[in-house]
């Protein structure tokens, strides 16, 4: 797949979702989240620094996450993220929500006119 | 909840906005080192592997930027960051920018000004409570063009009053004139005063600022006299208004208690009144009129109330005493205040208000000018700021909030000035024009939104060429050209030559108008007054009524003394001086002999004694003779025009005619009977009456003195300058009356005052557009040339001559002037052809005038392009071009 086809661009709003998830399994810092992303989407989403850390700003402010310096295992600094409770709520709503769209619109793009 | 949680975490974001850029840039350290790390493990060389890491985060300070945009507080950050820059911006103008705010700030005040002196003049608010509900009855001719006269007989006010469902409130009062003498603290002093019903200043919401309104007994027979005064008067004599009240004043022989002080911003029936009396309807002799005021009743329309009015009219006008008019009078109701404003005051302020904003106009296109020559000269830095990331929109708020500090600071200025001026016009104008407004001549609320508005547009207009201009910046395109080609760029070149064009335009618009209003206003003064001017001077001389000796024992006096003087040729005693048009009466003129009346006319009265048609005035008689001593009290010599206007030639001497309503004597005697024709005199309503409403100067034997009676002389001098010497002695023989001499020559003037206001407003908005326009023209050549310096030292470097140069810059403006003017007069044009009824004894279409500005206009305008174009033609092309 050449970058231009790539499906790169993100449906607007979900890669608060996407981080949110990325947290649900394990606490990461910026940089982990990001390649999390590019190995689970298998490079569909590279997300760069100047999507990121707005989009973590984001969701501090809404206190959804929360970010906390630790020293990671190459003994460097890091600021560690983790989901809240309320991050945690926010993201089954999320999930559900997505997944009940999703369905739908998989539904029309596959009717046929027999189903109807 | 949530909203709250947001607000304090936007505040704390701000507060704590060091620490958390600090934490930031921790993090994104730790980001690139984390991504450096990756790279190494994956084979990378340290030094590689740490470049494409920074490489990867790109510039930090935009995601610093990214993550600042973040949150509702960002907003009012970036505002902060526009508004700091647009203030440097504004100090970076220095006299450019003084400049602007002092141009916009006259223009905005020019408006303001003439704007509330059009709300007060001609708009004419009513600062009454339930001011749409009021409404007044009055009497009509039923005659085409008839005149509608504010009063209606006392005797059917109580009829009136009575029909509870078409009022709510029924009141009646009177003007005072010649009951006014005033003899307070100081001394004697002319004031008006107004009679009124108890209970109607309550209703007109007038709330005394010491003491207390009429008392429904006040004004009754047996009651004390009490008054009410104004407050400024209140201070004037006694000191405050607490003080005057318990003191008297003298009004006529009369000296009523002071029980109340009416605010100074109070004012009824008009400006002038000072001091309002009780009035007691059924006191009143059935032959004085009452004006009324009343409230229509509530579902009532002030049209259903006028439409119910003159259906019982006719019943109403049954209970009056013997009706004494031969001509039939209609009862009509009418809004309070729809007939105030003459059509020619609307007219000459309309267009007043249009030069005003022509005025606008050329600060506008010379300030937005201005501002788009400097935002060109700055189009280099803006397109450094876009290449270092500034969005284009940051460019365009800055050049809003530039505008618009500018203008803030101009509107302040336009606040200070515009209630100066109108201060000084309400003292310094004719009290003629002033007394007669019932709003305050000031910068009110409403002025102040107007100023408000304008400024908004003034905003809209000067900013808007440097908003687009900084929308449209190219970066690349802007940084390859040098500062002085772009500035030259030939669209940049033509929108500012359309801006000197319009002003171009404009200021010749208001030039003509000026020059216009002007020569009409001359024509006006040296109209031939008919009779030989110089030295005629008139002394009004009002004495004080109860004093020891009559009027008559005064008058014979006086008029013994100043035609005992040597430097007085003749001395005669007149009712009025010209151009006076008081005390004028009129209606339907009927002839006698002719069944239909003819139409309406005004006819004003000047006494004449022996000496006044031979020696006094010097005025010819054209037709018949002067009076004699044996004519009978209804001989009347008449005026040449009336004479010409309703008579064959001839068969004028030994007319009788009548006019509706007339003197005493008059009617009873069975109308004017015509002696003689004498010529025609000017009036102060000369050529500025309306077809339908014809005033005529008609001359009487002098009527007997009544105590009020106002003794008013015209005397022939030798030389004017006279004048003091003879008021010196009458102030000597008649120490307590109230004095005025005054050439006639003054009087004129002052008679039209009006025009002279106009000429005078209009010129200076002229001469301002004027200096305006020239100064732009100026800036434009200058810049064109300055713009142009490297080509114009080619040119001479290649071997143009000087006076070459100079022909390419002036033929550069000429094209500017010449559509300027062209479309300018043209508009004029236009403009006079639907103002030309102000004008007098001058054609809309005046060939020399148009010729006149066109000319002075081109020539000045050549003149300030020419400096430049000598500074131009003088360049050295050695030092202009290493320069480069």
């Amino acid at each position: 797949m050449s970058p231009t086809d790539r499906p790169s661009a993100l449906v607007q709003g979900t890669l608060d979702m996407l981080i949110l998830k990325t947290l649900a399994l394990e606490p990461m810092h910026a940089y982990g989240i990001g390649i999390r992303l590019d190995q689970i989407s298998k490079g569909v989403f590279q997300v760069n620094a100047g999507s990121l850390f707005p989009a973590f700003r984001r969701l501090e402010r809404d206190g959804l996450i929360k970010g906390e310096w630790q020293v990671t295992e190459n003994n460097r600094r890091a600021k560690l993220y983790a989901l809240t409770p309320t991050g945690r709520k926010r993201l089954k709503d999320q999930a559900r929500d997505w997944e009940a769209q999703t369905s739908a619109i998989a539904a029309i793009l596959n009717a046929k006119l027999s189903d109807v | 909840m949530r909203i709250l949680r947001r607000l304090i975490v936007g505040l704390r974001t701000l507060v704590m906005r060091r620490r958390h850029d600090a934490d930031l840039d921790d993090e994104l350290g730790a980001y690139v080192s984390a991504v450096a790390d990756a790279r190494i493990a994956a084979g990378m060389g340290r030094a590689a592997a740490e470049r494409s890491a920074r490489a990867e985060l790109g510039s930090r300070a935009a995601v610093r930027d990214l993550v600042h945009d973040v949150g509702w507080e960002a907003r009012g950050d970036r505002l902060w960051c526009d508004l700091r820059r647009a203030g440097r911006g504004l100090r970076a103008r220095r006299w450019r920018g003084v400049f602007v705010v002092v141009l916009l700030g006259v223009a905005l005040a020019a408006n303001t000004v003439v704007f509330s002196a059009t709300d007060s003049f001609v708009l004419h608010r009513l600062p009454y409570p339930n001011a749409s509900r009021l409404i007044e009855l009055g009497e009509e001719s039923p005659f085409a063009g008839g005149g509608w006269q504010s009063s209606i007989f006392p005797e059917t006010l109580p009829v009136w009053r009575g029909f509870t469902d078409l009022f709510s409130e029924f009141y009646g009062y009177q003007t005072q004139t010649g009951l006014s003498y005033v003899a307070t603290g100081e001394g004697p002093r002319f004031i008006t005063c107004a009679s009124v019903e108890p209970g109607l200043l309550d209703v007109l919401g007038a709330r005394p600022v010491a003491g207390r309104l009429f008392a429904s007994d006040d004004g009754r027979a047996g009651a004390p006299p009490v008054a009410l005064i104004a407050e400024e008067l209140a201070r004037e004599e006694f000191g405050s208004p607490q003080l005057a009240l318990g003191k008297t004043v003298a009004i006529g022989n009369l000296s009523p208690t002071i029980v109340g002080v009416l605010p100074v911003a109070f004012r009824f029936p008009s400006g002038s009144e000072r001091i309002w009396t009780p009035l007691d309807v059924a006191a009143l002799a059935p032959n004085r009129s009452v004006s009324t005021v009343a409230i229509a009743a509530p579902g009532r329309s002030v049209e259903a109330v006028a439409s119910a009015v003159w259906d019982r009219g006719p019943a109403v006008g049954g209970h009056a005493s013997p009706p004494r008019n031969t001509i039939k009078r209609e009862t009509r109701a009418r809004p309070i205040g729809a007939g105030l404003v003459d059509s020619r005051l609307r007219r000459l302020f309309i267009l007043l208000c249009a030069a005003a904003g022509c005025l606008l106009i050329v600060a506008c296109a010379n300030v937005a000018n201005l501002e788009l020559t400097g935002a060109l000269a700055r189009a280099r830095l803006q397109a450094i700021e876009m290449a270092l990331g500034a969005s284009r929109g940051s460019l365009v708020r800055t050049a809003l909030l530039e505008g618009m500090a500018g203008v803030a600071a101009a509107t302040s200025l336009a606040v200070v000035l515009a209630s100066s001026v109108t201060t000084w016009m309400g003292r310094h104008l004719p009290a003629k024009m002033t007394s007669a407004l019932v709003n305050g001549l000031d910068v009110d609320a409403r002025a102040l939104w107007f100023m408000t508005a304008i400024a908004a547009g003034v905003w809209a207009l000067t900013s808007l060429p440097v908003a687009v201009a900084a929308a449209r910046a190219d970066v690349l395109d802007t940084l390859k050209l040098d500062a002085r080609t772009l500035s030259g760029s030939r669209q940049s070149t033509r929108v500012r030559h359309i801006l000197t064009a319009a002003e171009m335009a404009v200021t010749v618009l208001v030039l003509i108008g000026g020059s216009l209003a002007v020569r009409s206003y001359n024509a006006l003064l040296a109209i031939p007054k008919g009779f030989d001017t110089t030295g005629v001077v008139s002394v009004d001389v009002r004495l004080r009524p109860g004093d020891d000796s009559t009027p008559q024992a005064v008058n014979e006096m006086l008029l013994k003394q100043i035609r005992a003087r040597e430097d007085v040729i003749s001395a005669s005693f007149v009712g009025a001086s010209p151009p006076a048009t008081a005390g004028s009466s009129g209606g339907a003129l009927i002839i006698d002999g002719r069944p239909d009346p003819l139409g309406q006319v005004q006819l004003g009265p000047y006494d004449a004694d022996a000496d006044f048609f031979a020696k006094t005035m010097r005025l010819p008689i054209r037709a018949g003779r002067d009076f004699r001593s044996d004519d009978p009290p209804n001989a009347v010599i008449v005026d040449e025009l009336f004479a010409k206007r309703f008579w064959l030639a001839g068969d004028v001497v030994g007319a009788r005619f009548r006019t509706g309503a007339g003197w005493p004597g008059i009617l009873e005697n069975g109308g004017y009977y015509v002696v003689g024709v004498a010529a025609h005199i000017r009036t102060s309503r000369d050529g500025l009456t309306s077809a339908s409403e014809q005033f005529f100067p008609i001359y009487r034997r002098p009527v007997p003195l009544n105590p009020f009676s106002i003794l008013s002389y015209a005397v022939r001098l030798k030389d004017a300058r006279g004048a003091d010497n003879l008021a010196a002695m009458i102030r000597a023989l008649a120490p307590t009356a109230i004095l005025r001499v005054q050439t006639l020559e003054a009087r004129y003037g002052e008679a039209f005052a009006n025009e002279g206001l106009a000429a005078s407003v209009m010129s200076a908005f002229g001469g301002f557009a004027f200096v305006v326009a020239m100064v732009g023209i100026y800036g434009v050549m200058a810049f064109f040339v300055a713009a142009r310096t490297r080509e114009i030292a080619v040119r001479l470097a290649v071997g143009a001559d000087q006076a070459a140069i100079v022909r390419m810059v002036v033929a550069s403006s000429v094209r500017v002037v010449a559509i300027g003017v062209g479309a300018g007069t043209a508009g004029a044009f236009a403009a006079a052809q639907w103002a030309g009824s102000l004008l007098f004894g001058i054609a809309s279409a005046d060939p020399w005038t148009y010729a006149g500005v066109a000319v002075a206009v081109v020539v000045t305008g050549l003149v300030a392009t020419w400096l430049p174009a000598r500074q131009a033609a003088r360049i050295d092309p050695v030092i202009a071009l290493r320069a480069e």
